[in-house]
This record gives structure tokens, C-alpha cells and sequence, in this order.
């Protein structure tokens, strides 16, 4: 399996903690924001194979980060996998998905699930880039 | 609108303004003039009753005054300075003096009593009844009439009371008989008010109408009828705001606003009052009747008027007003559409809210169990720690599960349930449900039956969502099936343009009462405090909203006794 280089961005520590500590496990290689500016900067500075996005944060939420990068590089948007709680205001899901984020994944979320849907998603990006 | 028109409309708002300018002015003049005249009127009354009251009392103070100056005095002179100890009554009066008293009750009819207090104590009266003879000595009334004459340059008048023998009101006069600076007896005489009270009774005779006599402690001396409504407190009070010239008032009486016409006079040592009281109502029926009238030609004028305009412009203004009606009902329901959305906007907004933050907290929690539970992840826990963590696996997803059928349950009542349709291969699809459930029946030892007599088939629908309705369904039949021999079968069959599904138990099955109430919500079959069965009622709430959604119908079958199958239809083509 390949090794990823996976950010995780989410306000709740427990949350980027657990993820990371079982993506690390895993073979992954992980990074950790937990507020939305910080997330925002290393997306733009660093190059990651995949960014888990938790959409609501408070300040600058996964909805802001998105737009923002929207607005420079739409391609960057396919990288991005959404994951919310939230289910009833998909709506607002629905237009991050139609500006080119890859997916949403809906909380609470196997962690086996996870890793056999990130290896999915490289897995199809390898493909496409061949 | 041509001009003749625009001439009539002017015209006609002219009139109605003129008219009813005019007929408000001379009605509101003719309210207060007339008011006043029926308040001088009956003040006039009060006048003159006062006055022949006033009159009486007088007549009996001169001549109380002239006797005391040329009879009594002559007669009765001592000199010992008078005993303010009263002995009473006795038994054998002096002949004499007795005798002068006589003669003076018999030249002056109109003294009721005449009664003499010597300076030793002694009380003579001209006509002793017998139960007056030895009169204690500490009469009250006696004293009371002794010590004001006592304290009084000219004539003392007493509070009213009511004598002992005839029952009657009647106020006490009484005056010190001097000799220089001594005073050598006390003369009194007795005046009944009943004569006064016939007077004023003849003289007021109109319908809910009071009048009260009354001295200046708000004692009261006279009134008409029935005295019971009276309060001596209240009219003291009263009476201490009152003008002593006289006047009038509109107060509330015995729960009406009345008309007080009041008239004050001096008699004797005191100021009295002799009151009117009438209903305002009452009182001003002359002008209310005026009033009345007025008002109806005043309506009268102008409904004629108006009309009279209105059927002109009838014609020419019912579209208008539709239209603006229209408008602004279109308004109102507009604003009310928003406030609508507005509420539909704000609860949706926390309702993703409440589940952002209910769920956020099972990630870790499950997360962490998945870690523990997994052999050589974070190290190995034993057989008892194990179990414990998937005591706690097992609750937080029952935990979740919950979460989301509420958050289902919501979605459908708002209509804002999601559904992703597409062709759904039935072989494929059953199987697949078959062999996701096998597992957790075989540890329970509940046998699975598939009875697929749809082979081949394809229906265009929501398979994530008929697999939650299976899944509601097989969990409720596990639920309910015997530990020991139970069996669940699930099926599919087509009937005419639908599939029907079912799920089959051999569990306690649904008695007929309770089978209509299992699709409403948070009902449960068994709500008793021990119930064994867990759940939240929402369930079947949800699988009906969903199959509903989808266009078909849910439904349950069971005798009560063997067993229950709940069966679904959907449309093979959808609508």
C-alpha cells in the first residue's frame, strides 16, 4: 500500500488526534490543524496527497477554506475530502461539491472504513494520472 | 371619472361633513344645558326640603329658648350649683313642678317631651311613662344631653337615636336654664324626625332614588326605605370634602355612577346634611333620550348620504377595491411565507446544530474502541477488558443509531429527506442483505429464509434507503423472535406494477388494537417501566415516510399470536 501524506483538519483535538494516531499506525503520513486559518496555510504551503476537512470550525470554517482556494485554484479542490455531523444543511454541502471537492464522508466514521476509502481515492489518482 | 362625477363626490363629502358637524355640536350643546338645568332643579328641591327642616328644628330651639327666658327660669331658681351626677327619675315627683311642665307641653303642641334636670340630680318629666320612673342614674342619652347643654351657650341637638318605646328617630334638645353664673337645671325637650321623613318622601318620588338626612359625624337621621345599604363610615368620610354651601357630585354609590346632590345647613350646635342620590343614568334620562335621538338622525344622515354616494361610485370603484384587497392580502401572505421560511430556515439551522455536536464526540469514542478492540494495534487487552469495550462499542452505536433516526424523523416532517435513485439489480441486492445479516443471526441462532421470487428483476429506487427499512425491520423481528427457534424471513414478490417485500417472524406477534398505532411516532407495543425491548418508537415512523416517499405503502400483518410480517410496496416504475 502506498504511503500517503494526509492533513487533517479539525477543531476537535480528539478527533485529528485519533485519526492521525490510526492513519500513523497505517503507514500514513500525517499532519495535524485545528482551526481553519492554520488548516488554510499548510494546504496552500505544503503539497498533501489528500486533506480531511471537517466542515464546521468555528472563525473560518471548512466552508471559508474552501472558497477561499476556490477562488485561486479549483484543481486543488480534488484533494479535499469533506467530513461532517452535520447532515441536515447539505445543501451548503451540495455547493462545495459542485465547486470540485472530491467527497463527504459523514461523522462518525469507521476508521477501518476510512483507510479503505482514502486507499480508494489514491488508488483512482494514480490511475487517472497514468 | 369624468367631472360631473368629481362634482358629486365633493358635494356628497361636503354634506356629510356639514351635517354631521352640526347635528355633533347642537347635540353636545343641548347635553350640557339640559344637564344643567336638571342639576339646578333638583337642587332647588333639596333647597326647599332643607330649608322647611331647617325651619322645624329652629321653631323648636326659639321656643325651647323663649321658655327657658320666661317660665322655667322663674320657677326652678337655685341657687347650689347643679350635680353632675344624675339621680334619675323619681318615684314621686313634686307636684308642682311636674305640673308647670304640663302646662308648658300643653301650650306648645309641637314639644313632643319636656323633661327638667335639677341641680340635686333629679329628672322630672312632663309625662313620665312608667318604665321612665327611676331612671337609672347613669343614663347615657340623659347625660349625654346634660353635658352638652352644660357645655353649650344656646341650645344642644343630639346625635338621632331611636327611643326606646316607639321605636321612632328623634334627636334631643336640650339648654341650660342660668341664674347669673349658676347653672340651676337643665331643660330638654324631644323632636321625632318621622313628620320630616313623610315631607321629603312626598316631595321625591322619582324611581331609584335615595336621600339620606345626615349630621356632620355622618350619623345618619333620615333616609328612605331600606337604611341597610348605609355606610356611616363611607359618608363621614364624605362629608368631610364636601362644600358646606351645598352642591353636587357624581360619585360611585352601590356599584353605579350617581348623582349626589347635597345641601348643608346649621341647626343648633351642628352642621346637618340632607342628600339626593340618583343613578347619572337615571338622573339624565331627559338627555340620553335627546341623545339618543340626535345620534339616530346623525347615523340616519349619513348612512342616506353615504349610501347615496356609494351606489354612485359603485361601479367605478369595485375594481379598485378588489384589486387593493387583493394586494394586500397578497402582502400579508407574503410577509407571513417568510416569517414562515424564516422559522423552517432557523430550526433547520439547529437542528444541524444539536447534530454536529451529538455526533462530533462518537468519532473518538469509536475510534478509540476500533483501536483497543484490534489485536496488536495499541497493544493487547484481555478476554474481560474486551468485553467491556464492546459493551461500550455496542452502546455508542446505539447511540448514533438514535441520533440518526431522530435526524430522519425530522428530515421527512420537513420534506428535506434526500434520496439518490437508481437501478437497483434485486438478485444483487437481497443477497447482499442476506449475507450482511447472516452473521448476527447465526450467533443468535435465528435462522435467515430468503424467499426472492423476483429474479432478474430491477427496480429504479433508493437502495441505501430500502436497505435502512430492512434493516429497521430485521432489527425489530431480532427483537421480538423466541432465543430459542427463531426465524426471519425476508421475501420479495411482484404484484402487478409493484415489488412487495416482506419481513416474517415467528416472534409473540402484534395484537390487532396495537397494530394501527405502530406507525405513529415514539410508539412502543410495550411501554410498561420493565419493558424488555429497547428502542425509540421512530423506527417504523421512518420506513413508513421513506417507502411513502418512494411510492409505495407499508403495512403490518398478525393474529396476536404467531408471529407478525410487516410487507412494503414500490412501484416498479416510478412516477
Amino acid at each position: 500500500m502506498c504511503i500517503m501524506k494526509i492533513l487533517i483538519v479539525d477543531d476537535n483535538k480528539d478527533i485529528t488526534d485519533l485519526i492521525s494516531k490510526y492513519l500513523n499506525l497505517n503507514d500514513h503520513e500525517c499532519h495535524v490543524a485545528n482551526d481553519g486559518r492554520n488548516g488554510l496555510n499548510l494546504i496552500e504551503s505544503q503539497n498533501h496527497d489528500v486533506v480531511l476537512l471537517d466542515v464546521s470550525m468555528p472563525e473560518f470554517s471548512g466552508i471559508d477554506i474552501v472558497n477561499t482556494i476556490a477562488k485561486k485554484d479549483k484543481s486543488a479542490l480534488r484533494k479535499i475530502i469533506l467530513f461532517t455531523a452535520s447532515s441536515v444543511a447539505s445543501s451548503e454541502i451540495d455547493k462545495l461539491l459542485g465547486l470540485g471537492v472530491h467527497s463527504c464522508l459523514k461523522k462518525p466514521m469507521d476508521p477501518d472504513e476510512l483507510i479503505s476509502y482514502l486507499k480508494t481515492f489514491e488508488e483512482k489518482n494514480i490511475a487517472l494520472q497514468q | 371619472m369624468d367631472n360631473s362625477q368629481k362634482q358629486i363626490i365633493v358635494i356628497t363629502l361636503f354634506l356629510i361633513i356639514g351635517v354631521s358637524t352640526s347635528i355633533a355640536y347642537f347635540n353636545w350643546q343641548i347635553s350640557e344645558d339640559q344637564k344643567k338645568l336638571i342639576i339646578n332643579h333638583k337642587q332647588n328641591r333639596v333647597n326647599i326640603l332643607q330649608a322647611s327642616i331647617h325651619e322645624r328644628f329652629s321653631s323648636h330651639i326659639k321656643i325651647i329658648e323663649e321658655t327657658l327666658l320666661h317660665s322655667i327660669h322663674t320657677k326652678f331658681s337655685e341657687t347650689d350649683k347643679i350635680n353632675p351626677e344624675l339621680n334619675g327619675v323619681p318615684e314621686f315627683m313634686e307636684i308642682d313642678q311636674r305640673q308647670e311642665l304640663r302646662n308648658l307641653l300643653e301650650s306648645n303642641p309641637r314639644f313632643e317631651s319636656i323633661g327638667l334636670f335639677l341641680p340635686n340630680g333629679d329628672i322630672y318629666l312632663a309625662e313620665p311613662f312608667l318604665s321612665q320612673l327611676n331612671l337609672p342614674q347613669k343614663n347615657y342619652a340623659f347625660r349625654d344631653w346634660y353635658v352638652g347643654a352644660i357645655n353649650t351657650a344656646g341650645v344642644y341637638v343630639s346625635e338621632p337615636y331611636e327611643t326606646h318605646y316607639t321605636n321612632e328617630k328623634t334627636i334631643a334638645l336640650s339648654a341650660a336654664i342660668r341664674d347669673g353664673e349658676n347653672i340651676v337645671g337643665i331643660f330638654h325637650t324631644t323632636l321625632q324626625l318621622d313628620f320630616l321623613r313623610k315631607l321629603i318622601d312626598v316631595q321625591i318620588q322619582e324611581p331609584e332614588t335615595m336621600w339620606y338626612f345626615v349630621d356632620e359625624n355622618g350619623k345618619i337621621g333620615m333616609a328612605r326605605g331600606d337604611q341597610t345599604e348605609y355606610d356611616e363610615a363611607f359618608f363621614s368620610k364624605l362629608i368631610h370634602s364636601l362644600d358646606s354651601d351645598g352642591g353636587y357630585l357624581q360619585e360611585e354609590f352601590f356599584g353605579k355612577e350617581q348623582l349626589v346632590v347635597y345641601e348643608a345647613s346649621e341647626l343648633g350646635t351642628k352642621d346637618w346634611f340632607l342628600f339626593l342620590i340618583q343613578p347619572s343614568k337615571q338622573a339624565f334620562t331627559p338627555i340620553v333620550a335627546a341623545q339618543y335621538l340626535t345620534q339616530s338622525l346623525l347615523i340616519v344622515s349619513i348612512v342616506v348620504i353615504s349610501g347615496f354616494g356609494y351606489i354612485v361610485f359603485w361601479q367605478n370603484t369595485k375594481n379598485i377595491t378588489i384589486r387593493k384587497q387583493l394586494e394586500k392580502s397578497n402582502q400579508k401572505l407574503s410577509l407571513m411565507l417568510e416569517k414562515s421560511h424564516e422559522v423552517d430556515r432557523e430550526k433547520e439551522e439547529f437542528s444541524a446544530m444539536i447534530t454536529h455536536e451529538l455526533k462530533t464526540p462518537l468519532v473518538p469514542i469509536l475510534g478509540h474502541i476500533k483501536m483497543l478492540s484490534k489485536k496488536d494495534m495499541i497493544g493487547n487487552l484481555n478476554e474481560e477488558q474486551l468485553d467491556s469495550v464492546q459493551v461500550i462499542e455496542r452502546n455508542a452505536k446505539r447511540l448514533e443509531k438514535l441520533i440518526n433516526d431522530i435526524m430522519d424523523a425530522r428530515k421527512l416532517d420537513i420534506d428535506k429527506m434526500k434520496f439518490d435513485i437508481d437501478d437497483v439489480v434485486l438478485d444483487e441486492f437481497l443477497a447482499n442483505l442476506k449475507s450482511n445479516y447472516q452473521e448476527v443471526l447465526n450467533k443468535k441462532h435465528i435462522k435467515f429464509v430468503l424467499d426472492n421470487q423476483v429474479k432478474g428483476m430491477t427496480l429504479n429506487t433508493d437502495a441505501d434507503r430500502i436497505r435502512q427499512v430492512f434493516g429497521n425491520l430485521i432489527s425489530n423481528a431480532i427483537k421480538f423472535v423466541p432465543s430459542d427457534g427463531g426465524k426471519i424471513t425476508v421475501g420479495a414478490t411482484k404484484k402487478e406494477d409493484f415489488i412487495q417485500f416482506y419481513v416474517k417472524d415467528n416472534g409473540i406477534g402484534i395484537s390487532k388494537d396495537k397494530q394501527s398505532h405502530l406507525f405513529q411516532k415514539f410508539y412502543q407495543v410495550d411501554t410498561t417501566h420493565t419493558r424488555k425491548i429497547q428502542g425509540t418508537g421512530l423506527g417504523l415512523v421512518i420506513c413508513k415516510g421513506i417507502i411513502e416517499k418512494l411510492g409505495g405503502s407499508i403495512w403490518v400483518e398478525s393474529d396476536g399470536k404467531n408471529g407478525s410480517t410487516f410487507f412494503f410496496t414500490l412501484p416498479i416504475k416510478r412516477a
